[in-house]
C-alpha cells in the first residue's frame, strides 16, 4: 500500500513538468510577442534587445523553458508581462482563499447531496424524490452569475444580512459560497441518487434484506457505502475544477482567488502568469487525484485485499523459494 | 399515475414560484433620460440627478458656497471603486495605477485641480529653461519630507528616475540626462526642445519621487520601497480587494493637503456588483463610460458628474484593405455615415458628434467638413469612382464596449446598400493585439491622445515603428506622409506649447483631409459620487480624480 502511494506521489513531478511544457510551447504559438507586449510606442533595436535579455525572452524556448523550471522549483514564476513585478506572491497569496472557497462548498455538498440523493434513491418516485429533482434540474440550469447578483439583491440589499462583496469575515463568504454550491449541488445529488439505485437493486442488497437485516442497515452499510466509490471519484474531480473553476463567482462577489487572476493574465497576453497559475492548478489537480486513488483503497477493501493479495503472494514466492514451505 | 401527475404539477409549481420571486428581487428598468447632456435627469422617484458637463478644473460638486476646510476631517472616508488590482504600486511598474500613484508620489510640479493650464511648483520651488529649451533647472523645497520622515532631495528624483528609463522609457524618451546638483537642485537636459515636456512632468505618474534608500534597500519591484510624499500614503493593501490611502499629516502644499483622513481604493472586478456595492452604501463613487450603467445610477438617484473623455475614430486599415487606398472611397464611405443618429440611437444622444478625430475644445481640434452626413454624395461618389456598392467589403472590429455602435454603423451602411459591410465583436485583449498586430480591418480607438500630449496617437500610429498602427498615410499617399513627418518632427521640437499644438492641429488636418478614419463620437466618463462628498475634481479626457481636494459636508 505504502508502494503504491510513494509510486503516485513520485509521478506528480513527471506530470507537472509534462503539463507546463504543454503549457509552454502553446503559450509561445500564440502570434504576440512579449516583447513588444512591454515596449513603449517608440523604440529601438537595442531597447528591444535589451527588454528580452531582461526577461531571459532572448534565449531559445527550451532554454528557457529550462531556467523557468529551474525558478519555479524554488517559488520563483518570474515577473509579470503585464505588472513588470513578481508573480510568485500575488498567485500565492490567492491560493488559500481558492481552495477555502472549493473546500467549504465541497463539505457542504457532500453533507447536503449525499444524504438527500440517497433518501431520494430509497423513495424512488416519491413527492419528495420528485420535488427534489424538479429543484436539482433549476437549480442546475441558473447562471451562477445571475444567481450571484440575485442572491446580493435579496440578502445584501434588501435584507442587509451579508456584504455585496469583499472579504469581510465570516458574513462574506455565505452568498459566494451558495452561488458555488447549488449548481454543483444539483448535479451531485442526482449522481448520488443514481449511484444508490444502482446499489439499492444489487442482489447483496435483496440478499441482507432476506436475511432479516434492518432497512437502515442495508441502506447504510450495504447500499450507501458502495455507491460510495463512484462518489467519491467525483467528489475530487468537483473539489479540484472548483480551485480553478470559480472565476464567475470571484469577479461577481469580488473575491481574488485564482480562477479570475488566471483570467486576468489570459486577457493580459502574461504567460509568467498563466504559467504560475495553471502549475498551482495542476497540482491541485493531480493532488487530489492522489487523494482519490488512497480513498478508494481505504474505503474499497477489494482495492486493499488486492495489495495484502501481492504481499501474501511475494511472501508464499519467498517461502517457496527458499524451500520453507514443504 | 393520477397522483404522479399531480405530483408533477405541484414540483412545477413551486420552481416557478420560485423563479418568480428571484424574479421580482431584480432591477428596475433604468429611468429614460434627457437627451441632452448639460439638462438634469428625472428619476421615477422625482429626485432631481444633478447632471452636469465638468470642464478642467472646474468644482464638480456644484457646491460654490461651501467652504473648504483647512485641514483633515478626523473620521472622515472615502471608498473610490476600481475594477482592476495592482499588485506592485510602485509608480513606474504599472502604468494603470496613475490615479492611485498621483495621490501618494508627488511631481515636480502640478496641474491644480485637474486642469491642464493651471500647472504650478509642486516639490520644486522654481525652475529656469534654458534660451535652447534643453535645459530644465528644478530648484527643490527643503522642507518636504516623505511619510517615513527622510527628507526628500535631488537624490531620490536621480533613483526614481533611473527607475522609469528601466521600466518606463517612453516616460523619459525625449531626457538626454538628468543630474542632481547637490541636494535640492535638479538638472534635467533634452534630447531637443520639447513644449509638452512641462505639460506632462505634472500628469505622468512615473515621476512621483520614491525615497532613494528604500530602492537601495530594497529594490524597484518591491511595495516596501513604496513610499511617497504624496497627500495620501498607503497605510495598507490586500492584494486583489483593497488600498487603504491615510491622509498625510505632513503634506507640505497648502494648496493640495488632504482633507478626508481614509481613502479606500475598493477593487470590485464587475461593474454589476460594483452598482449593487454603491446602493447599499459599501462604496462611494464609481466611474463608467457604459450608457446602461449610466441609465441605471440616475435611476438609483446619484449625482452624476459628467466629464469629456476622447473621441475614437474609426480608423481604416489601408494595409489590409485595397479598397481604402482610394480616397475616393474614404471619403464617400466618411459621408455616409450619420452618426447624430448613432449617438441618439445607442448613447441617447449624449455622446456628442466630433468634428474632428480629438473632439472640440481642446488645442489640437481642427474642425473637417469630410465628415458631413450626405449618404446619396457617398453613393455617388462610389459610383462616380466605378465601384458597385456590393464591392465594398471590409469588417468593423468592435470590443465590447462599442459593440452596439458599431452595430449601429453596420446597419445604416447595409441599408444604404453596402451589404458586404460586416462587423465582429472579440474581447478587449484580442482587439488590442490585433491593433497593436496591425490585423484589422477598421477599428475605433484614441490611440493615446492626452491633452498633455497630442502627439502620442501619431507617434503610435503613424510611426515606421509605431506599435499601435492606424495611420497609414505612407500608403495611402506618400507626399502626404513626407508632409506629415515634417510637421510630426517640427511639433516634436517645438519650442513652446502654442506652437507645439499648432503644429499637432496642422498634422491632425493633414490626417483628416485624407480622411485616414470615418469619424466618430466624444465619450463621456460618467462619476457618480455620493452628494456628501465636496470638491469633485476630475482631470478631462484622463478623467483622474483628486482625492486630495475632496471633502465631507457635514453639515
Amino acid at each position: 500500500m505504502l508502494k503504491y502511494i510513494l509510486k503516485r506521489i513520485l509521478i506528480v513531478p513527471v506530470l507537472l513538468l509534462f503539463v507546463a511544457f504543454f503549457v509552454f510551447i502553446l503559450l509561445n504559438l500564440s502570434e504576440a510577442d512579449p516583447v513588444l507586449q512591454m515596449m513603449p510606442a517608440e523604440y529601438t533595436q537595442v531597447e528591444y534587445d535589451a527588454m528580452a535579455a531582461r526577461f531571459g525572452l532572448d534565449k531559445p524556448l527550451l532554454v528557457q523553458f529550462g531556467n523557468w523550471v529551474v525558478n519555479a522549483v524554488q517559488g520563483d514564476f518570474g515577473i509579470s508581462y503585464k505588472t513588470k513585478g513578481p508573480v510568485s506572491g500575488d498567485v500565492l497569496y490567492r491560493i488559500p482563499i481558492s481552495w477555502n472557497l472549493a473546500l467549504i462548498t465541497t463539505l457542504l455538498m457532500i453533507v447536503i447531496g449525499v444524504p438527500l440523493g440517497a433518501l431520494c434513491a430509497v423513495k424512488q418516485y416519491s413527492t419528495f424524490d420528485n420535488i427534489t429533482n424538479v429543484l436539482a434540474k433549476f437549480m442546475g440550469s441558473i447562471p451562477g452569475f445571475w444567481l450571484g447578483l440575485m442572491l446580493i439583491q435579496v440578502f445584501s440589499i434588501k435584507l442587509g444580512w451579508f456584504p455585496t462583496f469583499g472579504m469581510k469575515g465570516w458574513r462574506s463568504w455565505v452568498l459566494p459560497v451558495f452561488t458555488f454550491l447549488l449548481p454543483y449541488l444539483a448535479n451531485y445529488l442526482r449522481q448520488v441518487r443514481s449511484a444508490m439505485l444502482d446499489c439499492i437493486r444489487q442482489d447483496y442488497v435483496r440478499t441482507a434484506r432476506s436475511k432479516g437485516a434492518k432497512e437502515s442497515v442495508v441502506i447504510y452499510r450495504d447500499a450507501l457505502r458502495n455507491a460510495l466509490l463512484p462518489i467519491i471519484t467525483l467528489t475530487g474531480g468537483i473539489f479540484a475544477s472548483m480551485i480553478g473553476g470559480a472565476v464567475m463567482i470571484e469577479k461577481v462577489f469580488a473575491f481574488p482567488g485564482i480562477g479570475y487572476k488566471i483570467l486576468e493574465g489570459i486577457n493580459n497576453r502574461d504567460m509568467p502568469t498563466i504559467l504560475a497559475c495553471t502549475m498551482i492548478l495542476s497540482l491541485f489537480t493531480i493532488g487530489a487525484q492522489l487523494v482519490i486513488d488512497i480513498s478508494y483503497a481505504l474505503v474499497d477493501p477489494r482495492i486493499r485485499a488486492t495489495f495484502a493479495g501481492k504481499k501474501k503472494v511475494k511472501k508464499l514466492d519467498a517461502v517457496k523459494a527458499t524451500g520453507g514451505g514443504e | 399515475m393520477k397522483r404522479k401527475a399531480w405530483k408533477l404539477i405541484a414540483g412545477c409549481l413551486v420552481t416557478v414560484m420560485i423563479f418568480a420571486s428571484l424574479a421580482g428581487c431584480a432591477n428596475k428598468e433604468p429611468a429614460q433620460t434627457s437627451g441632452d447632456a448639460n439638462t438634469d435627469a428625472v428619476t421615477p422617484e422625482g429626485k432631481d440627478a444633478v447632471v452636469e458637463t465638468v470642464k478642467g478644473g472646474e468644482d464638480a460638486s456644484g457646491g460654490t458656497t461651501d467652504v473648504e476646510p483647512t485641514g483633515i476631517q478626523a473620521g472622515t472616508s472615502f471608498r473610490f471603486w476600481t475594477n482592476y488590482d495592482l499588485p506592485v504600486y510602485l509608480p513606474w511598474i504599472d502604468n494603470r495605477g496613475t490615479a492611485l500613484c498621483l495621490q501618494v508620489y508627488d511631481n515636480l510640479l502640478v496641474k491644480y485641480k485637474g486642469n491642464s493650464d493651471d500647472i504650478r511648483c509642486n516639490i520644486a520651488e522654481s525652475y529656469t529653461i534654458s534660451e535652447d529649451g534643453l535645459v530644465y533647472d528644478f530648484i527643490l523645497k527643503k522642507d518636504v519630507y516623505f511619510t517615513n520622515g527622510n527628507q526628500v532631495t535631488s537624490k531620490d528624483f536621480i533613483a526614481t528616475w533611473d527607475a522609469v528609463t528601466k521600466y518606463q522609457p517612453r516616460g523619459v524618451a525625449n531626457v538626454k540626462s538628468y543630474e542632481a546638483k547637490g541636494d535640492y537642485e535638479l538638472v534635467v537636459t533634452l534630447n531637443a526642445p520639447s513644449a509638452s515636456f512641462l505639460y506632462e512632468l505634472p500628469t505622468q505618474s512615473v515621476y512621483g519621487v520614491v525615497d532613494h534608500t528604500l530602492i537601495e534597500k530594497y529594490g524597484m519591484e518591491d511595495n516596501r520601497a513604496a513610499v511617497g510624499c504624496g497627500p495620501y500614503y498607503i497605510e495598507s493593501y490586500v492584494s486583489g480587494e483593497k488600498f487603504v490611502l491615510k491622509a498625510n499629516p505632513n503634506y507640505h502644499n497648502p494648496e493640495r493637503a488632504p482633507h478626508i483622513e481614509t481613502c479606500e481604493v475598493v477593487i470590485i472586478p464587475d461593474v454589476n456588483t460594483a452598482m449593487l456595492a454603491l446602493e447599499n452604501g459599501e462604496i462611494d463613487c464609481m466611474n463608467t463610460v457604459n450608457i446602461e450603467v449610466y441609465n441605471t445610477l440616475v435611476d438609483m438617484g446619484w449625482d452624476i458628474h459628467i466629464v469629456e473623455d476622447r473621441v475614437n475614430p474609426f480608423w481604416l486599415n489601408v494595409r489590409q484593405v485595397d479598397l481604402f487606398k482610394d480616397i475616393r472611397v474614404r471619403e464617400a464611405l466618411a459621408h455616409m455615415i450619420d452618426w447624430q443618429a448613432v449617438t441618439d440611437l445607442v448613447y441617447d444622444g449624449m455622446y456628442p458628434v466630433a468634428g474632428s478625430y480629438w473632439g472640440d475644445g481642446v488645442g489640437s481640434y481642427p474642425y473637417s467638413d469630410k465628415y458631413t452626413y450626405d449618404p446619396q454624395l457617398g453613393i455617388k461618389m462610389l459610383q462616380d469612382a466605378g465601384y458597385k456598392l456590393e464591392d465594398i467589403k471590409f469588417t468593423i472590429l468592435a470590443d465590447p464596449d462599442f459593440t452596439d455602435m458599431e452595430v449601429a454603423i453596420v446597419s445604416q451602411l447595409n441599408e444604404l446598400g453596402l451589404v458586404n459591410v460586416d462587423t465582429v465583436t472579440y474581447d478587449g485583449a484580442t482587439c488590442y493585439g490585433m491593433l497593436k498586430s496591425g490585423t484589422y480591418e477598421v477599428f475605433p480607438c484614441h490611440n493615446g491622445y492626452g491633452l498633455e500630449s497630442p502627439l502620442t496617437p501619431f507617434t503610435m500610429g503613424m510611426l515606421e515603428n509605431g506599435t499601435q498602427p492606424v495611420m497609414f498615410l505612407k500608403e495611402a499617399n506618400p507626399e502626404a506622409f513626407e508632409k506629415a513627418m515634417e510637421l510630426y518632427n517640427s511639433a516634436n521640437t517645438a519650442a513652446t506649447w502654442d506652437s507645439y499644438v499648432d503644429y499637432v492641429s496642422q498634422l491632425t488636418n493633414l490626417v483628416q483631409e485624407e480622411v485616414l478614419a470615418l469619424g466618430g463620437v466624444k465619450v463621456m466618463r460618467f462619476f457618480a459620487v455620493g452628494s456628501k462628498y465636496k470638491g469633485v475634481y476630475i482631470s478631462p479626457i484622463s478623467g483622474y480624480m483628486e482625492f486630495n481636494h475632496l471633502w465631507v459636508d457635514e453639515g
